[in-house]
């Protein structure tokens, strides 16, 4: 097997906020990849830097309070912080595409939906106005909207809030990108509505090729449907690696925690091993490693030394002194030593 | 107190809310009952989780439990009395033992006072609870039991974590002696590790204090944790309650089935090889509920019986479940091409 080209891939990556309490930084050297037609699940709490981190890569933060103070991120060869934001935005909504978490406040509300969808082959394709509405109907059938030649017409409050999130999947998807980006693609919805949305991501996915970024703090969604996963804490990446490396043996002392903090569905009621502490406030993120002040690992060294993302398997690298040992540690299956 | 002799139990009988329908086309039409005929009991020193997706009445039915609204029919009762129609001395009495966790840790608390108003609020309702002069040291003892440091009783709720917000949403629910909490979906809006530690903290409190939980949420596997007992709501009224073991490894009802297939698993590889079913269409309103069984507009088991004759809670293989078909339901024989293992 050829080994797959990265599609996009952010190194380093610092962006600083303006705020009401002083500037801070929201990222705080980000790198991650991602290859031709993989999945990658971004994971973390609120407030870790998930969104911020795709929306500098859409070129979506704030114009007045954001900055990109440092790195780079790559898409297919080009070099998109050195690129004027006007061409970002081309790129992004012809080969990247989003979707985002509240589907209400994605759609317009005074325009029917069918219209929304049209206006993206119209002006970056130049179609017709016909052939525009014929494409817009077809991509609505695609995400399975029942009726879609006549659903084109309504209006998003309209839709159910699950049929709204196929609809904006259908917007994302109108111009066959090649990066799909989702942000909570599933969080407001219902448990049997979000396995309805997952599916159809799975099954466009398959179809297309495209690659996906999901960011999402729901373990359970992204066993469902990642590659690969990055772990963000503090506004870094702690720990990147396939999937099951990740989920079964942890490297990182925050992705361990993380997974014992989750309720075993075996051993109902068994009480659970929570991470002591709270995340820290983007104000005053600690010295050294971000997460020590909370870390059963943590030495001297950790207050004082940032580490730096090391290959610890293939493919699976984490941000952390003591991996090795926090590898050796871990065993998430819950048989660890009283 | 008046019932902590006896173990405290929380019965709903038949349970009806309903809300009106006004404006539109919905004009002179019925009321929409959000809960109907709904029937259930928390005992103390136990957790019955209730599960159901978004608009199937479980917070209309909390709240309706605690007080903030009245039931169109059936009765709720509490330590052998009749809480639903009593007079407001009577029933000031009974709820100090009946408290509610709010969800969203944001909202439920007022941001102008400061936590130990907060905490010491239901005092001044309820009073000869506690005297006053032992408020700030009950106030301190409070947030300790709960796990915040003492000092936080001069803080303001915006100068607290989510995690802290809930913690003294907790304290708050504690400050009347309770012996039945109704927490409705107390952890859906702290982050994962933040959550652990209030499930924990939760489990800690039943066990010291003997309380009973009604615990309202979404999340199965937080639900699965910690009941003792579920109960599965679809449309306003139970369709399937039992063990939780018993509901959560071996569910009977079509929905059960489909919700517990539904949620996405921590670990998959790990875990034993499950069907999938996936849903198709979403939850009907409950202004114009289908007739007969309400999900069988959803279910793949559905026939022309169902729409005829709504089925009733019956019991069968240890739990009750509302279903004409729950025996074929629950031997998985199902032929249709929705089913079958990943």
């Amino acid at each position: 097997m050829a080994a797959p080209k990265p599609l996009l891939t952010v190194d380093d990556l610092v962006v600083s906020f303006d705020g009401p309490l002083g500037t801070y930084r929201a990222l705080n050297g980000v790198s991650f990849h991602v290859d031709e037609g993989e999945t990658l699940a971004i994971l973390g709490e609120s407030g870790s830097g998930k969104s911020v981190t795709v929306r500098a890569v859409m070129a979506l933060l704030p114009r007045h309070s954001a900055r990109v103070e440092q790195g780079t991120i790559r898409y297919a060869g080009e070099e998109l912080t050195a690129l004027p934001v006007r061409r970002t935005r081309e790129l992004s909504s012809t080969q990247l595409a989003m979707v985002f978490q509240d589907s209400l406040t994605a759609l317009n509300p005074v325009i029917r939906v069918g219209e929304q969808i049209a206006e993206l082959f119209r002006v970056r394709l130049r179609t017709s106005r016909r052939e525009a509405w014929k494409r817009a109907v077809a991509g609505l059938d695609r995400v399975g909207i029942p009726n879609a030649a006549a659903r084109a017409h309504d209006y998003p409050h309209q839709f159910s809030g699950g049929m709204r999130q196929r609809v904006v999947i259908a917007m994302a998807l109108a111009l066959g990108p090649r990066l799909l980006i989702a942000d909570e693609p599933t969080t407001a919805l219902d448990v049997t509505v979000q396995a309805q949305i997952m599916d159809l991501l799975r099954e466009l996915r398959q179809a297309d090729g495209m690659a996906m970024i999901l960011i999402t703090h729901d373990l359970g969604v992204v066993a469902d449907v990642a590659d690969r996963v990055a772990v963000m804490y503090a506004g870094t990446v702690v720990e990147t690696g396939p999937l099951r490396a990740v989920y079964d043996r942890p490297a990182h002392p925050y992705t361990r925690g993380l997974m014992n903090s989750i309720p075993a569905a075996d051993r109902p009621g068994a009480r659970l091993t929570p991470i002591e502490g709270m995340p820290p406030s983007p104000l005053r993120t600690p010295s050294g490693c971000a997460f020590h002040p909370r870390c059963p690992f943590a030495r001297a060294n950790c207050r004082s030394q940032r580490p730096a993302p090391r290959v610890v398997a293939p493919g699976h690298e984490a941000a952390c002194h003591y991996a090795e040992e926090v590898m050796a540690g871990v065993d998430v299956d819950g048989s660890r030593a009283a | 107190m008046s019932t902590s002799t006896a173990v405290a139990r929380l019965e709903v009988r038949a349970l009806r809310v309903t809300y009106p329908a006004r404006g539109g086309l919905l004009r002179g039409a019925a009321d929409i009952s959000a809960v109907d005929r709904l029937s259930l009991t928390v005992t103390a020193g136990r957790t019955l989780g209730l599960v159901g997706e978004s608009g199937c009445g479980k917070s209309t039915l909390a709240r309706t439990i605690v007080g903030l609204r009245r039931p169109a029919g059936g009765e709720i009762w509490y330590g052998g009395e009749r809480v639903d129609d009593a007079d407001a001395a009577r029933r000031r009495r009974l709820t100090a033992e009946i408290q509610m966790v709010y969800q969203d840790p944001y909202s439920s608390l007022n941001p102008r006072k400061k936590v130990a108003f907060i905490v010491s609020e239901g005092w001044r309702v309820h009073r000869g609870l506690v005297p006053r002069e032992q408020w700030p040291a009950r106030t301190a003892e409070l947030l300790e039991r709960v796990g915040l440091a003492a000092e936080l009783a001069d803080r303001y709720p915006h100068q607290l974590s989510g995690g802290q917000r809930q913690r003294v949403g907790i304290a708050r629910a504690l400050a009347m002696s309770p012996r039945i909490v109704v927490c409705d979906e107390p952890v859906s809006a702290l982050d994962v590790s933040i959550q652990a530690q209030t499930l924990n903290l939760l489990a800690d409190l039943r066990e010291s204090l003997g309380l009973g939980y009604l615990f309202i949420a979404h999340d199965l596997s937080v639900v699965r944790h910690i009941s003792d007992d579920l109960a599965v709501m679809y449309l306003g009224r139970i369709v399937e309650t039992g063990p939780a073991a018993v509901v959560y490894d071996e569910p009977a009802h079509p929905y059960t089935r489909a919700l517990i297939s539904a949620a996405p698993v921590p670990r998959p590889w790990a875990a034993p090889p499950r069907e999938r079913i996936v849903l198709t269409g979403e939850v009907p309103s409950p202004a114009s509920p289908p007739s007969g069984c309400r999900f069988r507009t959803r279910c793949r088991l559905a026939q022309p019986r169902c729409a005829e004759t709504e089925p009733e809670l019956r019991m069968v293989a240890g739990r009750e479940v509302a279903c004409h078909y729950a025996e074929t339901s629950l031997s998985g024989a199902v032929s249709s091409g929705t089913g079958g293992p990943r």
